[in-house]
């Protein structure tokens, strides 16, 4: 294909549009064109990515290795969709295998080069990593709500009603460094947290400091409040509940974060409930100086945002775990 | 910090569990993808059940102080046996002289008259100051059989007491009460002596017909203040994986789909391939056992 033709085709997707001529100008230079005839494998399940891909041209298919079910397709994938990110963002292999279905054209923006928009144009990074976090929010909800399906139908033992009185009432209490004897250097210097670092840690000065005991709710389905938080001490369950049915998905421990699905993007429903699962410190952090930061210091947003756009892609991966288990297992009954 | 193994379903011969994948057990006693800060270099045990054995109702036992990979009769061994259901163990412990390394501490811990062997990946925090404590919880008969060091044996010990009878199959819910009435136990008499750091406890039980283990920590994510460097402040790993047969198919190491006839649990996947894996999520009991040559897997949220 002739560069000027290759350039008209990229034109027309849709993340290229997002960006500005001279950011678009500095991705063609440097992204490879690609071309996979029908059948190849594009991207090995289990194996890292080379890089993100964005179609082009052409229609793949996403595979993967079930349990149970031996090889299965998942998914197909036309022109403008993006493949690879998770793998690149989270450093680790994909959970998936990418089969082009027929013959495919793709821009592919290597790893290394990725990383580079970091130094050079942080902006195009942070577009890509916003396209990349929205398919992420929309895998999320389809899995959720499969498996919201699925739970609900089930012979699963209920929350005790005990229990679900208990945590009605338990709130978060604010608390200072005193109270909980916290040092707030070994907390500057614990990570994520450190990334605020060098501009005299705002994210501490906003942050607010609760002591939560255990079986505490911090984030329900459907919430409007978009406020965030890194887990100190103690440890935050992650869950998806149905009809008072708790489906588990993982555990955030100390250094962790965790926030509400419409931070990413308003229009998303919140399909996770967060609740702690020892007594715990946690920072909360509001969405006010997310939105903040957004104005007064788009550098350390692009950094927070990886952050967030790591956490939810590891969230995903772990639901994507538990659609697997609640149908393969014999659980909670 | 160490790592476990264990596996039931259609007899395997026991190299392709211990020594064939690219991440095979015996590998993780000195390279372990999921664990930092420690080898694991304190001893290697397994007992594993086979049916063409000589008492096929009771396992095989090894155990060794020696480096497993230059174990030539571990070597040696795994080429030969084809056990259905098996339970290995390489101790991790910190490097200092004050860690006991003797056959006595190696895991699985099976008393004689027994058929249920258990190994731990995990640490008691503060254990001295609690065990003696954990004795009213303990039946005459088996507090003489304990002979090592560990906090993991007088887990057992515990959890034997716990069942009305240990030569026959207990039922998955009498196991899975044994099971987290010995957790409950322990952190009674945690919360009794006021210790309420971080304190892992995976186990593996297993007497040849289910196998059962929990991915479970007391007061996670509470360290001590001189916490850094210590092995025991993650939480734990476990996975699993299933399938119709483990073994090799398209040039890498894999459960064949297609069925549901053995399983594998283990502290970190096999393979550097992880994603025919699930890890166990935190807090969680998972019991496993053939029914009719299919593999069952229940599994429970851990609310103390």
């Amino acid at each position: 294909m002739q560069s000027a033709e290759f350039k008209t085709l990229a034109q027309t997707n849709k993340l290229y549009q997002s960006l500005d001529p001279q950011e678009l100008e500095f991705l063609l230079a440097h992204a490879k064109q690609v071309l996979f005839s029908s059948g190849e494998t594009i991207i090995q399940q289990g194996k890292k990515s080379a890089g993100i891909y964005v179609i082009l041209a052409g229609t793949v298919i996403i595979a993967g290795q079930v349990f149970g079910e031996g090889r299965v397709s998942l998914a197909s994938l036309k022109k403008g969709s993006i493949f690879g990110g998770s793998s690149v963002i989270v450093n680790g292999p994909n959970a998936t295998s990418v089969i082009a279905e027929t013959e495919v054209q793709c821009l592919l923006i290597s790893t290394a080069l990725f990383e580079m928009f970091s130094l050079f144009y942080p902006s195009m990074k942070y577009k890509i990593m916003k396209e990349i976090a929205e398919n992420s929010c929309n895998r999320l909800i389809t899995v959720a709500d499969k498996i919201r399906m699925v739970v609900s139908g089930m012979d699963m033992k209920a929350r005790p009603i005990f229990g679900q009185f208990v945590e009605s009432l338990t709130k978060p209490a604010e608390v200072s460094y005193e109270d909980v004897s916290l040092d707030r250097k070994q907390l500057e210097a614990m990570p994520p947290i450190s990334i605020f670092n060098n501009d005299g840690n705002a994210l501490l000065k906003s942050a607010i400091i609760l002591l939560a005991t255990n079986q505490c709710t911090l984030i329900e389905e459907a919430q409007k409040d978009c406020s965030s938080y890194f887990v100190v001490k103690g440890a935050v369950q992650s869950s998806i509940v149905e009809k008072k049915r708790v489906a588990k998905i993982s555990i955030l421990g100390p250094g962790s974060l965790f926030f509400p699905i419409p931070l990413i993007n308003d229009q998303f429903p919140s399909r996770i409930h967060y609740t702690t699962c020892e007594r715990s410190i946690l920072l909360k952090v509001d969405q006010k100086f997310f939105n903040e930061l957004q104005h007064n210091n788009i550098k350390l947003w692009y950094k927070l945002f990886d952050l967030l756009c790591e956490s939810l892609i590891v969230l995903v991966r772990f639901t994507e775990k538990l659609d697997i288990r609640v149908t393969s297992e014999i659980y909670n009954r | 910090m160490c790592r476990i193994l264990s596996y039931l379903g259609e007899p395997i011969i026991a190299e392709d569990l211990l020594y064939k994948p690219d991440n095979s057990f015996i590998k993780q006693s000195y390279h372990p993808i999921f664990m930092s800060h420690l080898l694991n270099l304190a001893g290697f045990g397994m007992v594993a059940w086979d049916i063409a054995s000589h008492q096929a109702k009771l396992p095989y036992i090894y155990k060794t102080t020696q480096l497993p990979f230059y174990d030539e009769n571990l070597g040696n061994l795994a080429t030969k046996i084809t056990p259905y259901c098996l339970l290995a163990h390489i101790r991790g412990v910190s490097y200092t002289d004050t860690q006991v390394v003797s056959d006595q501490n190696v895991h699985p811990f099976i008393f004689r008259g027994t058929n249920l062997a258990l190994a731990h990946n995990g640490v008691l925090f503060e254990f001295s100051q609690m065990k003696f404590d954990l004795l009213e919880y303990i039946k005459e008969e088996y507090k003489a059989c304990i002979r090592g060091t560990t906090d993991s044996e007088w887990i057992y010990a515990i959890l034997l007491s716990q069942l009305s009878q240990t030569s026959g199959e207990p039922s998955v819910e009498d196991l899975s009460k044994a099971i987290l009435e010995t957790l409950k136990i322990i952190q009674m008499v945690r919360r009794k002596r006021n210790i309420v750091l971080n304190s892992p406890v995976n186990l593996f039980i297993t007497n040849g017909k289910f196998i059962a283990a929990t991915r479970f920590v007391f007061d996670y994510g509470w360290y001590p203040s001189d916490a850094h460097g210590l092995a025991h402040l993650t939480y734990h790993s476990l996975w699993y994986t299933f399938g119709e047969r483990y073994g090799y198919y398209d040039k890498e190491y894999k459960m064949k789909g297609g069925g549901k006839s053995s399983i594998i649990i283990a502290s970190e996947p096999l393979t550097h391939d992880s994603t025919t894996w699930i890890e166990v999520p935190e807090y969680s009991l998972l019991i496993a056992h053939l029914e009719d040559k299919n593999v069952k897997i229940f599994s429970h949220d851990i609310n103390l």
